[in-house]
C-alpha cells in the first residue's frame, strides 16, 4: 500500500504528468481528430453499406446485421491503427525529450527509483491511449443497435486494443531511453512496430480462421495446463513483451549502465519458455482440433513446426544479444573476460562477454520448453484440447476412466498421419539432446561471429546490421527460386550454418534432427572457434598497437569487485 | 531547509571530496580520447575550489564524475566518505549538481518545478512549501513564484537552477560554469548568493574560464589543461607558487629612486624590484592625480607574516609611504602563465 502510494500518488513524475498534460490544448485537439476520425469513416461504411443495398437487396437476409459487422470490423482496424501509430509517438519522446531539453541527468541525480520513472512514462502513456480508446465506446454501441456482433467479440476487441497498446508504448519508452534524439527515437520505433503489426495481423487471422472453422468464438486451447483463449494468449505474449521491453528501458535509464542487466536478460529467459511451450501447444492442440472436425480442416500441422519459433527466434536473439562494445580492459584480457562470462555472476551481468552463456542458457530452455510441450500433450492432450462432443471415448467423464485414453490418443493420432510427415510426439521427445546440440552449436558459431564483428566495427548498430545481413545471405536468399545458379550453388556453402536447414530436412524429408547432420553441428562449432580465435588476434593486435600510454578501461563490475 | 542524510558513514578521511589519480578515456567510433588523465584532489569542508581551464580541458568531465554521471576509467573518486562508483544513490542525495547546460519543463510554473525536484529528492509534502519558499527568496527570485518557467530570463532560469540544487539541502555543490551567460549585476548576487552557502559550510566546487571572479570566493583553486591538472592548491599558495615569492606593491609618494635603491639594498627582504607603470597607477587609484605617487613592487623573499621589517626601515628612512599591501593573486597571471607552460 505504502508502494502504491508512493508509485501512484506522491510520485513527483506523475503529478508533473497530470499537471502538464492536458494543460493547453494540445491533448484535445488530438483526442477530437481521433474521434473524428473515427466518426467519419464509420459513416462511409454505412452509407456505402446502404448504397450496396439499394443495389442488390436480395444478397443480404438480414437488413441490418452486416451493416453493424461492416461496422464493427471498420471501427476495430481504424482504432488499431490509430492506437498503434499513436503510443509510440506518446512515448519515443518520454525520455529523449528530457535528454533534449538538458533535463535528464537532473532527474537521473534526484533519488526517484528509476522503476518509478518508466513507471510514470508508460502510466502517463497508457493513460491517454485508454482516454481515447475509451471515448470511442459510444461509436461502438452504435453496432449493436445493427446487431451481429457479439458483446464478447467487443471485449476481445478491447483487450487487444488495450495490450498492443501497452506494447507500442513499451517499444517507444525503450528506443526513447536508448537513443539520443527524439527523432531516431520515433523512427526506430515505427520501423521496429512493423514487424509484431504483421506477426499481430497473421495472429489474428489464424485466430479468426479457427474461429470460423469451429463456429465458435472463443477457442480455448491448453496452456502448462491452463485453459486459454487464443485471444488469451496473444494478450500474454503482448503483456510479456511490453515487460521486457519495459525492463530494458530501466537498464538503460540510469548514469552507469550495466546495473541491473539481470533484469531483461531474467525475463528473455522466462519468456522464450513461455513462447516456446506455447507454440508447442498451439501447434499440437490445433493438430489435435482438426483430427476432431475431420474433413473440415485437411490440413495438419506437422509436428515438427514446433521447431519453427526457436529456429528464427535463436538467430534473432544472437543478433541481439551477441553485440555490444568491448572495453579497452575487456579486449586485452579477452580470454579471462570470456571465461568470467560462464560463471553465475557474469551471467546475470548484461555484459558483451557473458552473451554466448547467456544465449547458451536460452537454448537450454528453449529446448526444455519445447519437451515441456510435447511432455504435457502427451498427459493433457483430451482432456484439455477442446474436443467436441461427437466423440464420446475423448471425453473423459471421470478421471479413473479416462486415463488411458489420454495417453494414448495423440499418439495413436499421430500415428495416422505418420505416413506423411509428422513425427510421433515420442520420438520428437527422443530428439531433445540431438535438437539441443544444434542450438547450443548454432549460438557458440553465429554468436562467436557477431561478436568479433560488433569488435571490429565498434559500433553495436552497424554490428547488429551486418550480421542481420550475413544472416539473411545464409537464410533467406537461398529461398528465392530465381537466383542464377552459379549464386545458388555458392550458397549451398552455407548450409551447415543455415538454421532453417534442420527445420526443412525434418519437416520435409521427416527426417529426424542428427547431431552432425550434414555435419552442421561440426561446422558451426569450428566457425565459432575461428572467430573466437580471430578476436584474439585482434585482441593482441590492439594491445600491441596501444603500448602503456592508454588508460585501461575496466568494467564498472570490476571497479566494484575491487574497491 | 530541512537537515537531512546525517546516517552517512565515513571513511579514514575527513576530506568532502576525495579523488585520486582519477582519469576518463572517452571513446567514441574507434577514437580515444584521455578527457581527463590522473587527478588527485582533496577537498574540506567549507572549501570553495574554483575549477579553472580552458575550453575542452575536462572540468565538465570531471565533475560529472563527481557527480556519478560517468563512470571513471580508473582512480576513485570519495564525497563524504562514499565511493561514487559503489554507492551511487547515497552520493547522489548528499550532493547537489547545477549542469553547465540545463533545461526545464515546459507548461510547468516555478513553484511547480521547484515541487517537482523536492518531491524528487523525497522531501515530505508538508515541508515543501516552506523549502521553496526560502531557496525561492536566497535566489530572488520570490516575485516570480508563479510565473511559468519557459517565461523567465536566461539569468533567472540559471538563477532557478541553483534554486533546484539547493531544494535537497546538499552538503556538496558541483556548480559547472553557474555565472556564464549573467549580467555583471546576476553575477555579483551569485557571488553573493556564494559567499552565504559558504557560510552555511558547503562545500562547493564551481568551474569557470572567468578568472577574476573566482579569486574572490574561492580558497582553493585547481588549473586544469588538456585533462591534466597542472596546478591545485590554495589561490595565494599557488600566486606565490607561481611568480616565486610574495609580491607587495607599495606606493610612494616622491622619491621613487631612493625607494628603489633602498629596497634593492635589502637583499635577505625583496628581490625584483619593478617600477609599475603610471597608467596602472592611475587606473588603480583614480581618484590621485597622476603626480601623487609611484608605485613599485617588489618579490618579497623574507621569512612569512615579517613584511613588516621592509615597512619600518622605509619608514624610518624618511621614504612618504602612501600604501604597502600585497595585492591579491591575480588569477588571470596565474592561468595565462600557467597554461603557457611557464610553470610544470
Ligand atoms: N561524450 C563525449 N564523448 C566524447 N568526447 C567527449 C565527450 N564529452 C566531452 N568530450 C571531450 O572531452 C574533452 C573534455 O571535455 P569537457 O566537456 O570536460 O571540457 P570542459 O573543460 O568542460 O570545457 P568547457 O570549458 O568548454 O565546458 C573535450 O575534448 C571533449 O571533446
Ligand atoms: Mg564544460
Amino acid at each position: 500500500m505504502n508502494r502504491l502510494n508512493r508509485l501512484i500518488f506522491d510520485n513527483p513524475l506523475v503529478l508533473k504528468e497530470f499537471r502538464t498534460r492536458m494543460r493547453g490544448t494540445r491533448a484535445y485537439w488530438i483526442l477530437f481528430s481521433y474521434l473524428g476520425v473515427l466518426t467519419l469513416g464509420m459513416m462511409l461504411t454505412y452509407y456505402s453499406f446502404i448504397s450496396l443495398n439499394h443495389r442488390y437487396p436480395t444478397l443480404m437476409n438480414s437488413p441490418t446485421a452486416p451493416a453493424g459487422e461492416a461496422i464493427f470490423y471498420f471501427l476495430t482496424v481504424a482504432q488499431a491503427f490509430l492506437v498503434i501509430f499513436i503510443t509510440p509517438a506518446i512515448t519515443s519522446g518520454a525520455i529523449t525529450l528530457e535528454k533534449e531539453q538538458r533535463t535528464y541527468e537532473m532527474m537521473l541525480l534526484t533519488r526517484i527509483p528509476r522503476f518509478d520513472i518508466v513507471f510514470s512514462k508508460m502510466s502517463a502513456a497508457f493513460a491517454f491511449v485508454c482516454l481515447l480508446i475509451f471515448s470511442s465506446l459510444p461509436l461502438f454501441s452504435i453496432c449493436f443497435l445493427f446487431g451481429g456482433v457479439s458483446p464478447g467479440k467487443l471485449i476481445h476487441t478491447y483487450e487487444l486494443l488495450l495490450t498492443g497498446s501497452l506494447f507500442g508504448s513499451s517499444l517507444g519508452l525503450m528506443w526513447s531511453s536508448i537513443s539520443k534524439s527524439t527523432t531516431i527515437s520515433v523512427m526506430l520505433s515505427y520501423a521496429t512496430l512493423f514487424i509484431p503489426v504483421i506477426l499481430l495481423f497473421f495472429a489474428l487471422s489464424y485466430i479468426s480462421f479457427l474461429e470460423n472453422v469451429s463456429n465458435s468464438s472463443s477457442f480455448m486451447v491448453s496452456l502448462l495446463g491452463f485453459k486459454l483463449s487464443l485471444y488469451g494468449v496473444l494478450n500474454i505474449v503482448l503483456i510479456f513483451l511490453s515487460v521486457i521491453l519495459c525492463s530494458v528501458s530501466l537498464t538503460h535509464i540510469q548514469a552507469f549502465p550495466q546495473r541491473m542487466g539481470w533484469l531483461p536478460r531474467g525475463l528473455t529467459l522466462l519468456f522464450m519458455y513461455f513462447v516456446s511451450a506455447a507454440s508447442c501447444f498451439l501447434v499440437l492442440s490445433s493438430n489435435s482440433f482438426s483430427k476432431s472436425q475431420g474433413p473440415v480442416l485437411l490440413m495438419t500441422i506437422p509436428t515438427q513446426m514446433c521447431y519453427l519459433l526457436p529456429c528464427i527466434m535463436i538467430p534473432a536473439l544472437v543478433i541481439i544479444f551477441a553485440t555490444g562494445e568491448f572495453t579497452a580492459w575487456e579486449l586485452a584480457n579477452i580470454i579471462k573476460r570470456m571465461l568470467w562470462g560462464f560463471t553465475p555472476k557474469g551471467i546475470t551481468k548484461g555484459v558483451l562477454a557473458s552473451s554466448i552463456p547467456f544465449l547458451l542458457l536460452i537454448s537450454i530452455v528453449v529446448v526444455a520448453g519445447i519437451n515441456t510441450g510435447f511432455a504435457m500433450e502427451i498427459r493433457h492432450g483430451i482432456r484439455n484440447a477442446g474436443y467436441p462432443a461427437m466423440q464420446p471415448m475423448h471425453q473423459p467423464t471421470s478421471t479413473s476412466s479416462g486415463t488411458t485414453n489420454m495417453k494414448s490418443f495423440p499418439h495413436e493420432y499421430l500415428n495416422t498421419y505418420k505416413g506423411s510427415y509428422a513425427t510421433s510426439l515420442k520420438q520428437m521427445e527422443l530428439q531433445t539432446l540431438n535438437l539441443l546440440a544444434f542450438f547450443c552449436s548454432y549460438v557458440f558459431g553465429f554468436g562467436m561471429f557477431c561478436i568479433l564483428i560488433s569488435t571490429l566495427v565498434q559500433n553495436r548498430w552497424v554490428a547488429m546490421a551486418l550480421s542481420a545481413v550475413s544472416l539473411a545471405i545464409v537464410v533467406i536468399l537461398p529461398l528465392n527460386s530465381q537466383l542464377n545458379p552459379d549464386l545458388r550453388l555458392f550458397l549451398t556453402m552455407f548450409d551447415p550454418v543455415n538454421p532453417l536447414i534442420l527445420l526443412s530436412r525434418s519437416f520435409y524429408m521427416g527426417l529426424p534432427v542428427k547431431i552432425f547432420y550434414q555435419d552442421s553441428t561440426l561446422s558451426l562449432l569450428v566457425a565459432g572457434a575461428l572467430s573466437f580465435f580471430l578476436l584474439f588476434l585482434y585482441s593482441i593486435f590492439e594491445r600491441r598497437n596501444n603500448g602503456a600510454n592508454s588508460v585501461s578501461i575496466r568494467p564498472y563490475d570490476e571497479m566494484v569487485a575491487e574497491l | 531547509m530541512s537537515i537531512r542524510q546525517n546516517g552517512t558513514e565515513r571513511n579514514h578521511s575527513m576530506a568532502m571530496i576525495e579523488i585520486s589519480n582519477l582519469s576518463k578515456e572517452y571513446r567514441t567510433s574507434g577514437q580515444k580520447l584521455l578527457a581527463v588523465n590522473n587527478i588527485s584532489l582533496a577537498l574540506d569542508k567549507g572549501d570553495i575550489f574554483g575549477f579553472i581551464g580552458p575550453n575542452g580541458a575536462g572540468k565538465t568531465t570531471t565533475i560529472k564524475m563527481i557527480a556519478t554521471l560517468l563512470v571513471p576509467s580508473s582512480g576513485s573518486v570519495f564525497v563524504d566518505g562514499l565511493d561514487v562508483v559503489k554507492e551511487p544513490d547515497k552520493v547522489r542525495s548528499i550532493l547537489g549538481y547545477m549542469p553547465d547546460s540545463f533545461g526545464v519543463y515546459d507548461d510547468i510554473k516555478v513553484w511547480e518545478y521547484l515541487d517537482f525536484f523536492a518531491a524528487a529528492y523525497k522531501i515530505s509534502k508538508d515541508k515543501r512549501p516552506a523549502i521553496i519558499d526560502d531557496v525561492l527568496s536566497l535566489t530572488d527570485l520570490s516575485v516570480k513564484k508563479n510565473a511559468y518557467v519557459e517565461s523567465l530570463s536566461r539569468g533567472m532560469k540559471q538563477r532557478l537552477c541553483l534554486a533546484k540544487t539547493l531544494v535537497h539541502d546538499p552538503k556538496v555543490m558541483l556548480l559547472d560554469e553557474p555565472a556564464s551567460g549573467l549580467d555583471p549585476r546576476a553575477r555579483i548576487e551569485i557571488r553573493e548568493l556564494l559567499r552565504e552557502l559558504q557560510r552555511m559550510g558547503k562545500t562547493i566546487m564551481i568551474s569557470s574560464h572567468i578568472l577574476p571572479e573566482m579569486e574572490e570566493f574561492c580558497n582553493k583553486i585547481g588549473i586544469i589543461e588538456k585533462g591534466e591538472m597542472i596546478v591545485s592548491g590554495d589561490v595565494r599558495t599557488i600566486s606565490r607558487q607561481v611568480r616565486g615569492n610574495q609580491v607587495i606593491e607599495i606606493t610612494v609618494l616622491e622619491e621613487l629612486e631612493r625607494a628603489v635603491s633602498l629596497l634593492e639594498s635589502m637583499n635577505e627582504y625583496v628581490n625584483d624590484v619593478k617600477i609599475m607603470s603610471r597608467s596602472h597607477n592611475e587606473n588603480q587609484n583614480t581618484h590621485f592625480s597622476s603626480s601623487t605617487g609611484h608605485s613599485l613592487q617588489f618579490g618579497y623573499i623574507g621569512e612569512p607574516n615579517h613584511e613588516y621589517v621592509v615597512l619600518n626601515s622605509l619608514v624610518d628612512s624618511g621614504l612618504k609611504i602612501r600604501a604597502f599591501h600585497s595585492p591579491k593573486a591575480d588569477l588571470e597571471d596565474v592561468f595565462m602563465r600557467v597554461t603557457k607552460g611557464l610553470v610544470n
